[in-house]
């Protein structure tokens, strides 16, 4: 990148983070303590799965409703599968091939019958929400295999499974979306896809990819949630997930127009949503606050994101520094990765500010970090 | 009528500190007609948003009848008789003439909304600027070409007094062009009115000006009144080099011709027809440039199109390279070698906010991978070497938005080249670009037919570019072509235009 590289896109997020982890840890003693990390980090991975297949769908400018339900349908099937004798591992099988399909029915839909994201996983919603009640006449299911409370609640050196998955999730992901050529035409699809089909991008199996990631996404919270209470609920993910795990992605950066955004957001958007829900609870606050404060951060998160666009590091320096004369440093520290040398770098800063929403993602991008 | 005078006087105007605008002297006259002309970023746009009070300016004034005014903003100038028609169409397409004309000051009669006066006060405006529209449509029902007219004739509805009018005519062409100049004579000579009239095509713009003025670099190079202007003069000046002027009489201006050698069909199409073409037969050949003219709407974008499987044709034989060819998309035609450049920068061109390197890659990433994951390295180096080779401006590590047009387009060319064409369609090359990225981008396309033997087929309305550029021209009317190629060095400008408008 050229002198005129943006802040990191995740910047602004990230010290919304620290901060609301700081007040957390400074109202109560319990915050801060490994024990209450670990719920929290536990109580979050759900969503953060959501999110993070969320991403890949709003990178298109599609948006996807069904995944909350999805939760309940693939985690209920899976508490099925193990009741009609099914070994726990196949019952996992059954959660992400179900979350698959349905992902991939959501992308059919989208691209062949050409009808809006927002419409068709709506319909998705109501049907996978309504499937597993109906299969069980609204009854719970439980899970009597022991080895399936492994996805749940299990523990590697201290760290919960789920957050494990969560975490290799994140980099097969990221790898997926800045190494690969899915990756760029994902975001071309959603940058302009007019452009991306002139420019021979198979649009039709870029939406079907993204809906079967956010599918799939859905498929392991799904199994992550039956795993913890070892109860298939059916109607597991009718609360927050849904609107939490879109909320996480636009806080964390990903615009809901496509085209702009990234996993490490989405993710510490996540991350975000479950301190603030985590540490409400530790310190007492009435569960009813929680929406009204999400909320109110949703707002603050983008809107600094709005703000953020605007300001290129030789111009964030510059604020900082601005006694100082000599602002036309380059950019120094951890905001400033290696500058390759383009030839444009004696380019007159005249150039218009691009509109918010722009991507400042690049090929080259990943290999400088 | 009293000669009113609008003056804008040593104006300079700034952006994070570099002059766009560097005492500009300018002054309107009504019932003459400023030519105004300059490379893009030259500040002409910057001194019609300074004149219009879109911009504030930085220095100099502005005097209206000798009086000191400022316009804090554009309703402000409106208000004192400043009207100004951008080059992007500003009329909503959903609200009809008449709500439009009236938009922000609509008639009322007791309190309701007089439709009626609104109504006949629209088509008495309409029909005394001979624009074939009717007041109760949708202004979105009508053509572009319409729709510029309208929009003049609406500028000029709310008392006006100057008229700034920004590229009226990049999107239209032929007659329609024609009109639009008439209308604009019209309206200096016949309603007094003071206009500057900012074009690329020197053509129209010596037509119609009374006198000349240059901008380069936010200053004023030459002005003058248009009879005593020379044109290579004002091409030198703002090209900023020797750009060759239009030939006289079938002289090629290029530094290369094709080679006379004998004639290798490369492309040949026989009786295309869809729902858009009406049976299009037509060769191209290794080594040439095939110029194709037409009216719009005479079918040559969609042929195009075609070629490249975007638009399914119903009935006619394609041949590429001696095999049949019916491509089922833009990667299949790039496969056999065929790669379309658009019309439409911003519609189906470029991806905003991907920077440079990635829109030239877009089309070929999967050819560059290690084990399924990009080789970042390998493509940067591709798509720099292809944009140096262009001599693209500006930071390609910045989302191409915020490159020029030009640079915008060379981006695009430069994705056409990544795809290593054998066929080259190229559809208004130089639509929206400054002189001196058209000189280069004609040089290029040069280049790549005679030199490298690539066949070229160009779509253009530009008749100066398509005589200028072509070895041999074909002409598209009303859906089909006859596919006898004219050598370019045959043609005059009005002998293309008898071809596409004697049959229309």
């Amino acid at each position: 990148m050229g002198k005129r590289r943006r802040l990191p896109e995740e910047m602004g997020i990230f010290g919304v983070l620290v901060l609301v982890a700081l007040v957390m840890s400074l109202l109560s003693s319990d915050f801060m303590t490994l024990g209450n990390i670990q719920i929290l980090m536990l109580n979050g991975t759900v969503v953060a799965f959501l999110a993070l297949g969320q991403t890949f769908v709003l990178l298109t400018g599609g948006i996807d409703l069904s995944v909350g339900s999805n939760i309940a349908l693939t985690g209920m099937l899976a508490a099925i599968a193990m009741q009609f004798g099914a070994p726990w591992w196949l019952a996992g099988l059954v959660a992400v091939v179900v979350g698959l399909l349905v992902g991939l029915f959501n992308g059919a839909i989208i691209h062949f019958v050409k009808l809006p994201p927002f419409i068709v996983t709506f319909s998705t919603y109501g049907i996978s929400a309504a499937i597993p009640q109906i299969v069980t006449g609204a009854k719970s299911v439980s899970v009597a295999d022991p080895m399936f409370a492994f996805f749940g609640r299990g523990s590697l050196y201290g760290v919960p499974i789920p957050v494990i998955m969560l975490a290799i999730a994140a980099v097969i992901f990221i790898v997926i979306l800045k190494q690969t050529p899915s990756g760029v035409h994902i975001y071309a699809v959603g940058g302009n896809a007019d452009a991306s089909r002139l420019a021979g991008v198979n649009i039709g199996r870029k939406i079907l990819m993204v809906y079967a990631i956010s599918g799939i996404c859905a498929g392991i919270g799904g199994i992550i949630t039956t795993s913890r209470l070892m109860v298939g609920y059916p109607t597991a993910g009718s609360g927050n997930e849904q609107f939490y795990s879109i909320a996480s992605a636009v806080v964390g950066g990903v615009s809901l127009f496509g085209g702009v955004g990234t996993i490490v957001g989405a993710l510490l958007g996540a991350i975000l949503i479950a301190t603030v829900s985590n540490g409400m609870n530790v310190i007492g606050v009435d569960s009813f606050w929680q929406p009204l404060v999400i909320g109110v951060i949703i707002l603050l998160g983008v809107s600094l994101d709005a703000v953020r666009r605007q300001i290129t590091i030789g111009e964030g320096v510059r604020r900082l520094f601005s006694t100082s004369a000599a602002s036309l440093a380059p950019p120094v520290g951890a905001d400033a990765p290696p500058v390759s040398d383009a030839p444009s770098r004696s380019e007159p800063d005249a150039l218009p500010a691009p509109p918010s929403g722009t991507s400042g993602f690049t090929p080259s991008d990943s290999s400088n970090r | 009528m009293t000669e009113q005078v609008l003056q804008a006087v040593g104006i300079r105007k700034l952006f994070a500190g570099v002059p766009a605008l560097d005492g500009v002297d300018l002054t309107l006259t009504s019932g003459k007609v400023v030519g105004l002309v300059g490379h893009n970023g030259a500040g002409k746009s910057t001194l019609l948003k300074v004149l219009s009070g879109a911009y504030q300016p930085d220095g100099g004034q502005l005097l209206l009848d000798g009086a000191k005014v400022s316009f804090h903003s554009p309703a402000a100038a409106i208000d004192a008789g400043v009207s100004t028609v951008y080059q992007e169409l500003s009329l909503l397409p959903n609200l009809t003439v008449t709500e439009n004309t009236f938009l922000g000051r609509e008639l009322r009669s007791g309190g309701r909304l007089d439709k009626k006066a609104m109504r006949e006060s629209a088509q008495q405006l309409v029909d005394r600027f001979r624009i074939e529209a009717d007041a109760d449509r949708r202004v979105g029902d009508y053509p572009v070409a319409t729709r510029q007219l309208l929009e003049i004739a609406i500028a000029t509805s709310r008392n006006a007094r100057f008229l700034l009018l920004d590229e009226p005519t990049t999107s239209l062409e032929g007659d329609q062009v024609e009109q639009l100049l008439k209308l604009v004579r019209g309206l200096a000579v016949d309603e007094g009115l003071g206009i500057v009239f900012i074009n690329h095509k020197l053509d129209e713009l010596f037509a119609i000006s009374d006198e000349v003025v240059a901008l380069v670099n936010g200053q004023v190079r030459i002005q003058g009144p248009t009879d005593r202007i020379n044109r290579a003069e004002v091409i030198t000046a703002i090209a900023g080099a020797e750009i060759p002027e239009k030939r006289v009489a079938g002289v090629p201006a290029g530094s290369t011709v094709a080679p006379d050698a004998e004639r290798t069909v490369v492309l040949s199409v026989a009786g295309l027809r869809s729902a858009e073409l009406n049976g299009v037969d037509l060769e191209a050949c290794e080594g040439r440039i095939l110029g194709v003219y037409g009216l719009v709407g005479s079918g040559r974008t969609e042929f195009l199109r075609t070629l490249v499987g975007l638009l399914p044709p119903s009935d006619g034989q394609i041949t590429l390279f001696g095999d049949d060819y019916r491509p089922s998309g833009p990667a299949d035609a790039q496969n056999r070698g065929v790669v379309y450049l658009t019309e439409e920068r911003k519609i189906d061109g470029i991806v905003p906010g991907l920077n440079s390197i990635t829109n030239v890659v877009l089309p070929v990433v999967r050819q560059y991978t290690r084990g399924g994951l990009l080789d970042h390295r390998e493509l940067t180096r591709v798509a720099t070497d292809l944009l140096t080779r262009l001599g693209i401006r500006g930071d390609i590590h910045a989302p191409v938005v915020t490159l020029s047009g030009g640079n915008q387009q060379k981006v695009l060319l430069a994705r056409t080249l990544a795809q290593k064409p054998r066929v080259l369609l190229l559809d208004e090359p130089t639509k929206g670009v400054d002189i001196g990225v058209k000189a280069e981008i004609h040089q290029l396309l040069r280049t790549l037919a005679h030199e490298q033997g690539l066949a070229v087929i160009m779509v253009s309305s530009e008749e100066e570019e398509i005589l200028e550029v072509s070895d041999d021209v074909v002409t598209f009317v009303l859906g089909s072509c006859d596919g006898n190629p004219v050598p370019a060095s045959d043609l005059t400008v009005q002998a293309l235009r008898q071809s596409a408008w004697e049959a229309a």
